[in-house]
């Protein structure tokens, strides 16, 4: 099981695999819903995180039908957030030190980093 | 390469590198781009190449561009503070739905600036870093105070002889009470006024009254054409600011703009703050910010399509974005950097020397809270003002880059932060993303002016063009001499 959604009268609630889904996703997608909803994170069986969201009395009609496809998909937008930075994060910060205090030797440090230069 | 993503309206993926290159791919294209499934000779693979966000062949080079692009960027950092505001009084002949919580009767001088606090201003304005200064007459209405308004020049310019930076002076004036002799000065001085104008009569008219209580609007107009006889045309820039009922009128707003042959217009969403929460019109201007956004879009199309044909008008908020957007320049705009412009590009002198980073700032302070004072020049030294930990605070808290919700935006790039309207309307400096109006219009406007920018339409390309590069369309497309 990677992630159970559980309806609710007024939300719903998501089990999700830790293997699957990092703390920092979670909380990141739960804080970009947390205009719509009310939101609780809290520890499941081991392995799994609990995710409730319980619409907010202020949450459009528009939004109601599509909070639950609209936490799923930012989960995995975040997910896959993390992934990248963990791919290109340490280019994103030669790119930034490269900019305001230039290496003496970019191409040994750009080396490194993808492994070719 | 590095990029950052997130889905928009048009069920597409919009991708933005580290310097805004910018990009919009379908679904199926995006999971293929981050699952390395693009071959390197298709045509996607080199669009996608071109803009920097793959490479297939030597890397360092590719990084030493974007670090350069990225320091490009961000050339608004290196020179500190330029926009210097001096309110040199708080009196003022009008008494505007706006701003009535600052503005005092004209009798009564003590919210006058002195003069010898006018000459510390200007020592603290002269020990900038930066070498491009521009000093803001501010008020109520300073022509009100105007011996210290010369009092400002005169010392600014004297000093300004060992300092040899480039000196700009605008005053901010309702322009009602503007005379021959003043208009003069202003000329000899190299002086250019800066003044409001809401729209046709019955807008202007509805929030900018007299003391009396009578519009401004017929005085307004008699001493526009009075100082544009002096000064020249272009002496004098008019804003605009959106109140609820002007939502429905932006079009015919837009048109007195070009009838009265300004160079542009700036759409602007008033502050919901600063104003008395009992005055009776406060619903003129604390209004959804999505109302606001749809009367911009289309606002916007109006001007393009005015533009096309044959009459120039810049919009200026969309100028700024499509520059950050388009070209690989920096804009300092002082509302939305990152970090913050508030204190480290402009910063704002109150009538009794008292510092604020912003002019919100300040009328937080008129309202009772002092949060974001950062000292006196009376009393305290340029360093104590512009290191005072409030400064240093507001700097760590606005960078796009570490804060919830923008930290993940593929917007970043052309987007700043807010931290004094985040305290003001949300509570906290950081603010909260989800439900923030300022990130909601931003967003929404930023987004539209990519989606413009994907359809490629000639016309509208030509048009944003000449408004970046302050150009004739007639010039963008080839068709007459480069005048600048
Ligand atoms: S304020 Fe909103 S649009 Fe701007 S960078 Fe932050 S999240 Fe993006």
């Amino acid at each position: 099981m990677d992630a159970k959604v559980k309806r609710k009268p007024g939300g719903f609630e998501v089990i999700l695999s830790k293997a699957l889904y990092e703390k920092e996703a979670v909380f990141a997608a739960t804080y970009a819903l947390s205009g719509l909803c009310r939101n609780r994170v809290e520890p499941a069986q081991a392995g799994y995180v609990k995710v409730t969201l319980e619409l907010l009395d202020s949450c459009p009609d528009a939004d109601r039908a599509r909070v639950e496809n609209k936490f799923m998909n930012e989960l995995i937008d975040q997910q896959l957030r993390l992934d990248l930075e963990k791919r290109y994060g340490a280019i994103r910060r030669l790119i930034v030190q490269q900019a305001f205090a230039p290496l003496d030797n970019l191409k040994a440090a750009v080396k490194k980093i993808v492994g070719r230069d | 390469m590095p990029f950052r993503f997130s889905p928009v309206a048009s069920n597409r993926m919009l991708v933005v590198n580290e310097v805004g290159e910018f990009i919009f791919l379908d679904r199926q294209t995006f999971e293929r781009l981050v699952s390395y499934d693009l071959a390197p000779n298709t045509g996607i693979f080199l669009d996608l190449k071109g803009k920097h966000f793959v490479t297939d062949t030597a890397v360092t080079p590719v990084i030493d561009l974007l670090a350069t692009k990225y320091r490009t960027k961000r050339e608004f950092l290196k020179s500190f503070t330029g926009l210097h505001m001096v309110v040199v009084t708080l009196r003022c002949n009008q008494r505007c739905n706006y701003c009535h919580a600052s503005s005092q009767p004209t009798d009564q001088q003590r919210w006058d600036m002195t003069p010898e606090t006018a000459v510390n201003v200007v020592h603290k304005i002269m020990e900038s870093p930066s070498e491009v200064i521009k000093i803001e007459f501010q008020g109520g209405e300073p022509l009100l105070n105007f011996e210290v308004v010369k009092t400002v020049v005169r010392e600014a310019k004297r000093l300004n002889r060992k300092k040899n930076k480039h000196l700009d002076f605008v005053i901010c004036t309702n322009l009602t009470l503007v005379d021959a002799p003043t208009l003069e000065y202003c000329k000899k001085e190299g002086i250019t006024l800066s003044t409001s104008l809401d729209g046709p009569k019955e807008i202007h008219d509805r929030h900018r009254l007299m003391r009396t209580g009578e519009g401004s609007y017929d005085r307004f107009m008699q001493n526009l054409h009075f100082s544009r006889s002096i000064l020249g045309h272009d002496g004098v820039n008019p804003l605009m600011t959106a109140s609820q009922e002007s939502l429905s009128h932006f079009n015919e707003i837009v048109d007195q703009y070009a009838a009265l042959g300004f160079q542009g217009i700036f759409l602007r969403h008033v502050n919901p703050y600063g104003y008395a929460q009992n005055d009776a019109t406060i619903q003129s201007f604390v209004y959804p910010m999505e109302d606001f956004v749809e009367a911009y879009k289309k606002a916007l199309l109006y001007i393009i399509e005015l533009n096309l044909a044959g009459t120039p008008l810049v919009e200026g908020y969309a100028c700024i974005l499509l520059s950050r957007i388009l070209t690989p320049f920096c804009t300092g705009f002082v509302d939305l950097q990152s970090p913050t412009g508030a204190g480290i590009n402009g910063v704002i002198y109150d009538f009794n020397g008292e510092v604020y980073p912003c002019d919100e700032a300040r009328m937080l302070a008129k309202m009772g809270d002092r949060r974001f004072y950062l000292g006196n020049v009376n009393r305290d030294s340029y360093l104590d003002i512009f290191t005072s930990p409030v400064l240093q605070e507001l700097i760590e808290v606005s960078c796009v880059e570490t804060l919830p919700g923008c930290h993940s935006c593929p917007l970043q790039p052309y987007c700043g932060a807010d931290p004094v309207r985040n305290y003001a309307i949300q509570g906290d400096l950081v603010g909260h993303r989800p439900t923030s109006d300022f990130c909601m219009k931003h967003k929404a406007i930023i987004e539209f002016l990519l989606e413009l920018i994907d359809q490629d339409d000639p016309g509208v390309m030509d048009v944003f063009w000449s408004w970046i590069t302050n150009r004739t369309l007639a010039e963008v497309r080839g068709e007459a001499p480069c005048s600048n």
